[in-house]
């Protein structure tokens, strides 16, 4: 394997790096820039290399647009989440599983902090420092295959994460994600733990998937809401008002906006004003809030301050290739690499599992509830898949995307039961390209050569 | 001695073999063909020393060079990398410029491609992580009946019958056909049984992209002639007749792709 220098910021940014504004957290707490600029440069760097892997074949691999600042403090986000879940975990807050796609008003509401099975595997991974990114994703690959065994060996990759709550790698407090038919990973977390010996206690918000023209279905998971926080609230010891509750769909709406704003901007924009990492990295902290939604809202703010500069400089983001093709990326889990993307010549405008709950605020005046019902019921992923489709195509067009890949991991049996008809459907009303690819590589950067020529070949051919 | 001539190489370093082609002045000069080994810049160095050698031409005389195939990662004797996807539709229609279908099958893939009158792919489907109805899966087809891979085709072709065959997985199918001879069943039935299943597979991957006619056959499988004839009856087309070894496509199209990129490189007007 060729050895890479690990990748490293350069002190000829530190200055104007530290003048920039820190971030403030949920817990009032404020980190300076030159106390972020310490941590990714001296201590992160120390702890978890595997991040600091230069490799091309590291998904998780930091943007190499030093430039773009904010881009550093997503990567200190990202790094810090098991310090600050640990942390907050180890005062009494509780952990909370959710499931992807999932909007996390209520459970932030409640007082709780809901993680993803994404990101329990990131938490659960950092558990162990020191790492090189191969030790790290083998380490991630016994836990999923202690998953397996337990389960089914056509698993798919997300059973890690259920396998290392149930290996108890990481503390959670409640099971409590939505029932939907997103991802096989939902039948395979109620099968995890089912009967296990653990003693976390669930709650499984059902979700009527056929709900088109049932005036029924907003109350029946209002009613579920309500339970729900409930029972988080009853383990974070918080009293839950209506004002409470709509506090916190005012900040992850103001979140959802800046994002929609700053894609609008980066969409609109002659040159792309960052590469594929940073545009993902910023936008989705509206869908994912990486634990502390005050900080991932501050660092929106400062994010859009940042691009809004570039477009009106018409600064194209470092490691953009002339004359992009550019490509929106379909399916949940996976997607393919960015820098090996960029290397054959595209750029990534969009992705519809993650923009499916940015788009869609919360109301803000009524039945806090009712309202965050109203909204998971309005997700365009969870619609049936013709109209999912044709949302899809609408995100193609606004993205003025030239190509859509739709990706989908092995093992899933929802996503590549409707991958086919969603890139069909899409080619015809977006009038672009489209492929559909299965692979076998969630939470794995090696011996990715089959999908990578995939990628490659629908560029070219794009 | 001085050489003369515009000389453009591609060099196709694929699972099971490396081939690589030299064009002077637009026309094919000499080709090489090797066993892939495990080191796949020896064998496409192996592949293009070869061509080299019947050419008595030097590296140096090359203007241009195009690595494809799986090993186009690791070729550092080429000037770029290109996916054999787009090399087997520039070979083609180099030498076929009526076609506009292509179904290739190399050792790890197969591969429906549609193309444009220019050779630009437009829509392509290949399988995905599985090796069954690849020339891999053939080559252990004639593992377990003793032959000549390159027997295949013309034994499944005496067949009197056809026997319904997995086309899902090598190692099942490899399990299912030893219990078929076990049962007495006659070879060249469950071989025309095998290329019918694989051909079907083949099928399966047209649904999406479509078919226009001409259609050709590429590839290190399109020399089976007995999977020839069991792809045109499942897609109910003729194949055109390769005017060139068809597993040399790939390395074909990634020299006449060199010979582009010199030209818009300013190293060739």
């Amino acid at each position: 394997m060729a050895i890479t220098a690990p990748f490293s910021y350069p002190e000829s940014i530190k200055e104007k790096f530290i003048a920039t504004p820190g971030l403030k957290f949920k817990d009032g707490t404020t980190v300076s820039s030159a106390e972020i600029w310490e941590f990714m440069t001296k201590e992160a760097p120390k702890r978890f290399p595997y991040a600091f892997d230069a490799g091309a074949n590291n998904m998780g691999r930091f943007s190499d647009d030093v430039h773009f600042l904010s881009g550093i403090k997503r990567g200190y986000l990202t790094l810090t989440l098991k310090d600050r879940v640990m942390k907050e975990h180890a005062a009494g807050t509780p952990t909370v599983l959710v499931q992807g796609g999932q909007a996390m008003d209520a459970y932030y509401a409640a007082g709780g902090i809901p993680v993803r099975p994404g990101l329990v595997m990131q938490w659960a991974r950092n558990m162990h420092e020191g790492l090189s990114l191969r030790q790290s994703e083998t380490l991630g690959l016994n836990i999923l295959e202690s998953g397996r065994r337990k389960i089914s060996i056509d698993a798919c990759n997300q059973i890690a994460a259920h396998a290392a709550i149930d290996n108890k790698v990481v503390p959670i407090d409640l099971i409590a994600p939505f029932l939907c038919l997103r991802c096989s990973d939902m039948s395979f977390l109620v099968e995890t733990h089912r009967n296990r010996e653990h003693d976390i206690p669930r709650y499984l918000v059902d979700y009527p998937v056929d709900h088109e023209n049932k005036p029924w279905a907003a109350e029946y998971i209002a009613t579920e809401l309500r339970e729900l926080i409930a029972k988080i609230a009853a383990l974070s010891g918080r009293t839950i008002t209506d004002e409470v509750i709509f506090n916190e769909i005012k900040l992850e709406n103001r979140g959802r906006r800046i994002a929609t704003e700053i894609a609008e901007l980066w969409w609109d924009a002659e040159n792309p004003p960052t590469n594929s990492t940073d545009f993902f990295g910023i936008a989705f902290l509206a869908n994912d809030f990486v634990g502390d939604p005050v900080a991932a809202v501050d660092l929106l703010e400062q994010s859009k301050i940042e691009i809004e500069e570039r477009v009106r400089n018409n600064v194209k983001g470092f490691g953009v290739p002339d004359h992009a093709k550019r490509l929106y990326i379909c399916g949940s889990c996976v997607g393919p690499n960015a820098h090996h993307a960029q290397t054959a010549g595209a750029i990534f405008v969009g992705r519809d599992d993650s923009w499916s709950c940015i788009s869609v605020p919360v109301e803000e005046e009524g039945d806090p509830y009712l309202n965050i019902a109203k909204s998971m019921l309005a997700y365009p992923y969870e619609q049936r898949t013709e109209k999912r489709a044709e949302w899809t195509a609408d995100q193609v067009k606004r993205s003025r995307a030239d190509g859509v890949i739709f990706m989908y991991q092995w093992g899933c049996n929802y996503q590549s039961g409707v991958a086919r008809m969603i890139s069909d459907i899409v080619k015809e009303k977006a009038g672009v390209v489209t492929t559909f690819v299965e692979v076998g590589e969630l939470g794995r950067s090696e011996a990715t050569e089959q999908s990578t020529n995939r990628v490659e070949a629908f560029i070219e051919m794009v | 001695m001085s050489i003369s001539g515009n000389y453009f190489a591609g060099v196709d370093v694929g699972s099971l073999a490396a081939k690589s082609v030299i064009l002077k002045d637009g026309e094919i000069f000499a080709t090489g063909l090797v066993p892939s080994g495990v080191n796949s810049v020896e064998s496409g160095l192996s592949a293009l020393n070869l061509a080299l050698e019947t050419a008595g031409l030097k590296k140096e005389d090359l203007i241009y060079i195009v690595g494809t195939g799986y090993g186009r990662v690791s070729a550092p004797y080429a000037n770029k990398a290109v996916t054999e996807i787009t090399c087997h539709a520039k070979g083609t229609n180099y030498l076929h410029p009526t076609v506009r279908t292509i179904i290739d099958m190399g050792g790890q893939d197969c591969k429906a491609i549609r193309i444009d009158p220019d050779g630009s792919v437009v829509d392509f489907a290949m399988n995905d992580k599985c090796a069954a109805g690849t020339g891999r899966f053939l080559e252990v087809m004639a593992g377990v009946f003793k032959v000549k891979l390159e027997d295949l085709g013309s034994i499944a072709l005496s067949a009197t019958d056809t026997v319904p065959m997995s086309s899902t997985c090598t190692v099942f199918a490899e399990s299912e056909t030893i219990s078929l001879v076990a049962r007495g069943e006659r070879p060249e039935n469950i071989l025309n049984g095998i290329h019918h299943s694989i051909a079907n597979r083949i099928a399966g991957l047209f649904s999406r992209v479509g078919i226009e006619s001409d259609v050709f056959f590429s590839g290190g499988v399109a020399k089976n002639s007995g999977m020839k004839t069991a792809i045109e009856q499942a897609l109910k087309v003729n194949i055109v007749k390769p005017e060139i070894d068809p597993q040399l496509i790939g390395a074909l199209g990634a020299a006449v792709i060199a010979r582009n990129f010199a030209r818009k490189e300013g190293l060739w007007a």
